[in-house]
């Protein structure tokens, strides 16, 4: 546990630097340095394409999504008030507008339920190899509704505490809570020919 | 065990059930890692889900092809408006040279009317030319734009133009130091020489 405790305090160590960076690449980009934005925004791509990963599949429909949101970051540095993390700021504008960004398209947002049973029924491998097992674990997210998806995507993939992603989602604490273990038990029910559940 | 002990130790285990996930990637606070720490070490249940969900984060999730980000960043640039701060971009400098010569050729007609038909806020009757123009923020307040003009010797020409930029005139001698006073205020948005009035 004391092992533990030390990987996260040096980890927070480690995530403050980073705030410290962006929050001075911020003060340059409201200041209309371009040099200071194309870092922030190489910071930042692969951050948002893993996230938007889960919730459209459409490649062009994710760079449209990120540019969107790092146009707004440009445009409304400015009104970055601190309250919370640049991080948290930026997923909460990513967010949203994916949320747009697939409802305009038709995508659908939530998973059909029927269909996500089927595509759930994976099939039983005592051997299954770590590929097959990240393809199934990509199956069984894929069949949870986009708002517990998001939740697991923010805390497993990319360590993000439940205040944070309560503020990116626009929702109360516990609502996040809520999801993340009505999540994990529908993950376990899916997994369940897959990983074992008992040590 | 009476019912409102089982009531109790129900309310911790549920408790600690929706921590658990953040118990995995190490973020909760101290005093919550405690309470998860006392109950985890009398629940198997509780431990086993900890297992088993330090095992799913392990199995990173396939993913799609990621999109192309430099090919995404060059297309993205171009789509960056100047900052109304910056007066170095190539988009403000054709601006600017646009509006300069609108209003050098205001100034010219200006100098030619032999009495202004009114007076604009301190203007001087036609002994002075504009040798400065200058645009205020759209918030700014005329007690504000009053102090600036003040504050640097400067009396209005003209203006408002269509592009909301005043025509100015301040002693020849003190031009320098006006305009690098009022390119450093607040309520200035830009403040240029201007050259072809002189």
């Amino acid at each position: 546990m004391l092992e533990r405790r030390n990987e996260a305090a040096r980890r927070a160590k480690r995530a403050d630097g980073a705030e410290t960076n962006e929050l001075r690449l911020l003060a340059l980009v409201e200041q209309g340095d371009k040099h200071a934005f194309a870092q922030l925004y190489r910071a930042y791509f692969p951050r948002l394409a893993r996230f938007l990963d889960r919730m459209t599949r459409n490649p062009g429909l994710i760079e449209e999504i990120i540019n969107d949101t790092l146009l707004v970051v440009w445009q409304k540095a400015d009104t970055f008030n601190h309250s919370s993390r640049v991080s948290t700021w930026i997923f909460a504008i990513a967010y949203r507008k994916a949320l747009k960004g697939i409802r305009s398209l038709d995508e659908p947002v939530e998973s059909d339920v029927e269909e996500s049973a089927g595509a759930a029924e994976l099939e039983p491998d005592i051997a299954l190899s770590m590929q097959q097992l990240q393809y199934n674990v990509a199956q069984a997210l894929d069949a949870l509704p986009h708002v517990q998806r998001t939740v697991v995507n923010l805390v497993y993939y990319h360590g993000m505490g439940y205040e944070e992603i309560a503020a990116i989602m626009d929702c109360p604490v516990n609502t996040v809570k809520t999801r993340m273990f009505t999540a994990r038990t529908r993950l376990r029910d899916l997994l369940a020919d897959q990983m074992e559940y008992s040590q | 065990m009476n019912a409102h002990v089982v009531e109790l130790e129900g309310s911790v285990h549920q408790r600690v059930q929706k921590l658990l996930p953040w118990v995995v990637t190490g973020q909760l606070a101290d005093t919550e890692e405690l309470l998860v720490q006392e109950h985890v070490a009398t629940c198997t249940q509780c431990r086993d889900d900890l297992a088993w969900q330090r095992k799913l984060r392990a199995v990173q999730p396939a993913a799609g092809a990621a999109p192309d980000m430099e090919g995404a960043l060059a297309r993205l640039m171009p789509r960056l408006e100047p900052k109304r701060t910056a007066a170095n971009g190539p988009w403000m400098r054709w601006a600017l040279a646009a509006q300069l010569l609108v209003i050098a050729g205001l100034g010219a007609k200006m100098s030619m009317q032999e009495t202004p038909e009114y007076r604009l806020l301190g203007a001087q009757g036609g002994a002075a030319s504009a040798n400065l123009v200058v645009v205020f923020k759209p918030e700014t307040s005329e007690a504000q734009l009053r102090g600036v003009l003040k504050s640097n010797f400067a009396t209005v020409v003209g203006g408002p133009t269509a592009t909301n930029a005043w025509l100015v005139s301040v002693p020849a001698r003190g031009l320098d130091d006006a305009v690098t006073n009022m390119r450093a205020s607040a309520a200035v948005s830009l403040a240029e020489p201007l050259q072809a009035a002189r």
